[in-house]
């Protein structure tokens, strides 16, 4: 077999490379997680996971599995028909009995006709005589399904008695990542702001806390980086698929943690609180939810600690001092005279009164406990579920040594980015088929055309190949940067096409003609190379993406596509 | 008559075109910087607020930015979003000087009557003195830009005047596009000066060409050879002009539209810097350096 020559071989090799950095899957199925619901989260299943099927139900877009979802996990109230020493009622029930039991009498009642005190006799028919009985048919009464969802890791059997809220999108079906803009999510640009100004160390320090932070709080889809801006260090950060209002308190808090007894620090988070139980129901959760006030729900949660040594000795040595008040010598010990006080970013959170039996001692466990408001239960259940972990999560991270201020949020929704990448590459082809035709015109030669759309798409491909292999983001910048570079790659094309076409003179070469157009793509291409370098710098890097893509595209074009350019033209031209 | 005996009897007409434009961008630039201080109309981007785009069908955009303005005390800017292409309505851009967004939120709601959510709602917020930031720091990047690629053509050359015959041109290819940006009163955003910098790139193609064709080339006269040059050049320039012009009424972009619009119109320019006043001096020049080789040989 006849070869091809260097130059064209070289092109073939690029692109078989290319494809195999951009790794393309045809036959992908499932959806991955993008964000979860408190119930799926604690069965296990994590962000990013791959969910193949509900119920058997394959699912293999988002439409589709938003349907399965509902379908598998929704429940319809059930008829409650109860009955009391006084009254009875009959109602419909979702995921709440719409009442507490205690020792049989009712608590908490938010049933019409039925009033806290009463003695529960027989619900839904069957008679309650003893604890016992009520003990037996309490987890049946409420409505529920038992959902299968069947992820690339394993599959999670579990009961659910309202609808899940499971975020999904499609699984990349190949290693280009879409850049936020295309994608939908939140962009914020922090500045951090203290006594001093912040190095490179501190940047870096708080880039690693926040990560965790985030990490902790379940975004872990998300880029976070340092961004120099004229003479202020910033931090920049992008999440997707995730609204600003998700993350826009969250991520600029400090979270600065004191636990206090009047004006004495006993901990704060981070190296005085090496445990933090989180995620798990024996000592983490939502323990109890009440009508606070008129319309307004509260609902407290609890989770354990565990103190450093230190700490338990400053406790110890705080408690001592401290008198002993309440004790009534009837079971209750009586608590110290002033209670442990949580402080949050300076604003009081919870105080706890510490039992008398805690004087003096170096304890290392404690419960810490906090509420969050709705106006109905759910709203309550969530705030409180949302402050639980906003509280967990300072205590594992510490506090930030720096107050950040946001200077630039960006929120980008994902219908955008789907139109814009559509449009782009609509943009993109028919701005090809354009250059094509000027070139048609001015050449009137297939012969030209051919190897020219052959270079265009090879060059397109070969920096596609280049941003799956760096795991660039490819955003709209990005492609703008392609395009540019494709302007630039006509250019350079043309310019050897004339010189290889100028048959008249026949002086030259073909070799010495190839020479001489490349003295000129070489100049320009320098220049080229020069006017973007400073756009990498500059506008903390936001549109760096740009000018790598034309650098890269560049070239490239000049070393790889464009020499095989030359080759293709000198073997067509010479038949 | 041909091209080339057109140009030799003609140059120096050609040559007061270019230097027309010159002036006028340069009285344009001035004075716009003299009344506003700047050198364009800057967007939120590089100067600090809020843009916020609504992906919803049927909004009026008048209404909802005289309600805005009303509702806010102060100016609003209210642009339709759609692309020519397809004659469709996405949606509209709301843009403030201010740093106002949950406020503004609910007034959107509040004139439109359309519930905004992640997928339908799109904002960007930058605070005043990063948006300040950005723009002095990309400021900088163009200059550096312009000196990095002056220092390519000067050791590509290595002669003073044909040199400096492309950075005029570039700086030409800059300086219209800008004044017509002034005129227009279109708001610049970031992208919009990494095209400037594009421009750049793109300017010093065909004045490369062209340089190294009339320098570095035997044959033919000087003039067959400029014409020789202009036929490749002005087929890069229209293919270029092609891509993304019809690239400009597609994209639907305002991103991608800004640097296109950009980069055509100083394509355009480039025709006449590169043709006009670049091969001018070139020929000027040309002609001395043979007088003194007579002279002097």
């Amino acid at each position: 077999m006849k070869s091809f020559g260097v130059r064209i071989n070289l092109l073939i090799i690029m692109l078989v490379l290319s494809l195999i950095a951009i790794a393309p899957r045809l036959n992908v199925d499932g959806v991955e997680i993008k964000s979860l619901d408190a119930v799926s989260k604690s069965q296990g299943l994590n962000v990013g996971d791959v969910i193949k099927s509900i119920n058997d139900a394959r699912v293999d877009n988002p439409e589709k599995f938003i349907e399965s979802l509902k379908e598998a996990s929704s429940v319809k109230p059930v008829r409650i028909n109860l009955v009391t020493d006084k009254n009875n009622a009959s109602y419909l029930a979702q995921d709440d009995l719409l009442f507490e039991l205690e020792n049989l009498t009712i608590k908490n009642s938010k049933i019409e006709n039925i009033k806290d005190g009463e003695i529960l006799k027989e619900i839904n028919g069957v008679k309650i005589n003893y604890i016992e009985d009520w003990e037996k048919i309490r987890y049946d009464l409420l409505p529920s399904k038992v959902v299968r969802i069947k992820t690339d890791k394993k599959e999670y059997v579990f009961q659910v008695n309202k609808e899940l809220e499971i975020n999904v999108k499609e699984v990349s079906r190949s290693n280009i990542r879409k850049g936020l803009d295309l994608e939908g999510g939140t962009r914020i640009l922090l500045k951090p702001i203290g006594e001093i100004k912040a190095s490179n160390q501190d940047i870096k320090n708080l880039i690693d806390v926040i990560s965790d932070r985030l990490d902790i709080y379940g975004l872990a889809d998300k880029r976070i980086r340092a961004a120099d801006v004229e003479n202020d260090k910033l931090i920049l950060i992008e999440i997707a698929g995730v609204s600003k209002e998700e993350v826009e308190d969250f991520i600029a808090t400090q979270g600065k943690f004191e636990a206090k007894i009047g004006n004495e620090t006993v901990f704060t988070g981070g190296n005085d609180v090496p445990f933090v139980c989180k995620d798990d129901g024996t000592c983490s959760g939502v323990r109890r939810c009440d009508l606070a006030s008129e319309g307004q729900y509260g609902c407290r949660f609890e989770f354990s600690i565990k103190l450093s040594t230190d700490a338990a000795k400053r406790h110890a040595e705080i408690t001592k001092k401290l008198d002993v008040v309440g004790g009534s010598g009837l079971g209750s010990d009586g608590y110290l005279s002033k209670p442990l006080e949580l402080y949050l970013d300076g604003e009081l959170i919870d105080s706890l009164q510490i039992s008398s039996s805690l004087k003096g001692s170096e304890t290392t466990d404690i419960l810490i406990s906090g509420s969050g408001f709705g106006e109905n239960q759910d709203a309550a259940l969530n705030d409180a579920l949302l402050n639980m972990e906003k509280l967990q999560t300072v205590l594992i991270t510490g506090s930030l040594p720096f107050q950040l201020e946001i200077v630039k949020i960006d929120s980008i929704s994902p219908i955008f980015g789907e139109e814009f990448l559509k449009n782009a590459i609509l943009a993109g082809a028919v701005a090809v088929v354009a250059v094509l035709i000027v070139v048609f015109i001015r050449y009137r030669n297939l012969k030209v055309i051919f190897p020219m759309m052959i270079t265009l798409l090879s060059e397109i491909f070969i920096i596609l190949g280049f941003a799956g292999l760096f795991r660039w983001n490819l955003d709209l910048a990005a492609i703008a940067g392609i395009i540019a570079s494709v302007g630039t790659g006509v250019d350079d094309q043309i310019v050897i096409a004339d010189e290889i076409l100028r048959g008249q003179g026949q002086i030259f070469s073909w070799k010495e003609k190839l020479k001489r157009a490349f003295f000129i793509i070489l100049v320009a291409y320098a220049a080229t190379f020069a006017a973007m370098l400073p756009l990498i710098w500059a506008v903390a890097g936001l549109l760096r993406g740009f000018a790598i893509a034309t650098l890269v595209g560049v070239t490239i074009g000049v070393f790889i596509t464009r020499p095989a350019f030359g080759a293709m033209l000198e073997k067509l031209m010479n038949k | 008559m041909n091209w080339e005996s057109f140009l030799e009897k003609n140059y120096k007409k050609l040559f007061v075109v270019p230097i027309i434009m010159l002036v006028f961008s340069l009285v344009v630039v001035v004075s716009f910087y003299a009344k506003t201080g700047e050198l364009f109309y800057r967007d939120v981007s590089l100067k600090g607020g809020v843009s916020a785009t609504i992906y919803e069908k049927g909004i009026d955009a008048d209404k909802l930015e005289k309600f805005l303005e009303n509702k806010l005390a102060t100016d609003v800017f209210v642009r339709k979003l759609g692309d020519i292409a397809s004659d469709s309505d996405i949606g509209v851009v709301v843009e403030i000087g201010d740093n106002i967004t949950d406020e503004l939120k609910k007034l959107i709601e509040e004139s439109t009557g359309v519930s905004l959510n992640e997928k339908n709602f799109s904002i960007e917020q930058v605070s005043s003195s990063l948006g300040e930031s950005f723009y002095q720091g990309l400021l900088k990047a163009v200059i550096i830009s312009f000196v990095l690629m002056g220092i390519v053509i000067f050791v590509a050359f290595r002669s003073f005047i044909p040199s400096t015959a492309v950075l005029l041109s570039a700086f030409l290819d800059i300086i219209f596009p800008l004044s017509i940006i002034e005129l227009t009163g279109i708001k610049v955003n970031a992208a919009g000066i990494a095209a400037f910098l594009l421009v750049i790139g793109y300017s010093v193609d065909t004045d490369i060409l062209l340089t190294t064709k009339v320098l570095k080339r035997k044959e033919g006269n000087l003039y067959e050879r400029i014409v020789d040059s202009a036929k490749t050049g002005l087929t890069m320039t229209f293919a270029t002009i092609a891509a993304l012009g019809i690239a400009y009424f597609i994209t639907t972009s305002f991103v991608l539209k800004q640097m296109f619009l950009i980069i055509v119109i100083a394509l355009f320019v480039d025709i006449v810097s590169t043709y006009f006043m670049n091969s001018a001096i070139l020929i000027w020049y040309c002609k001395k350096k043979e007088k003194n080789e007579k002279f002097w040989g």
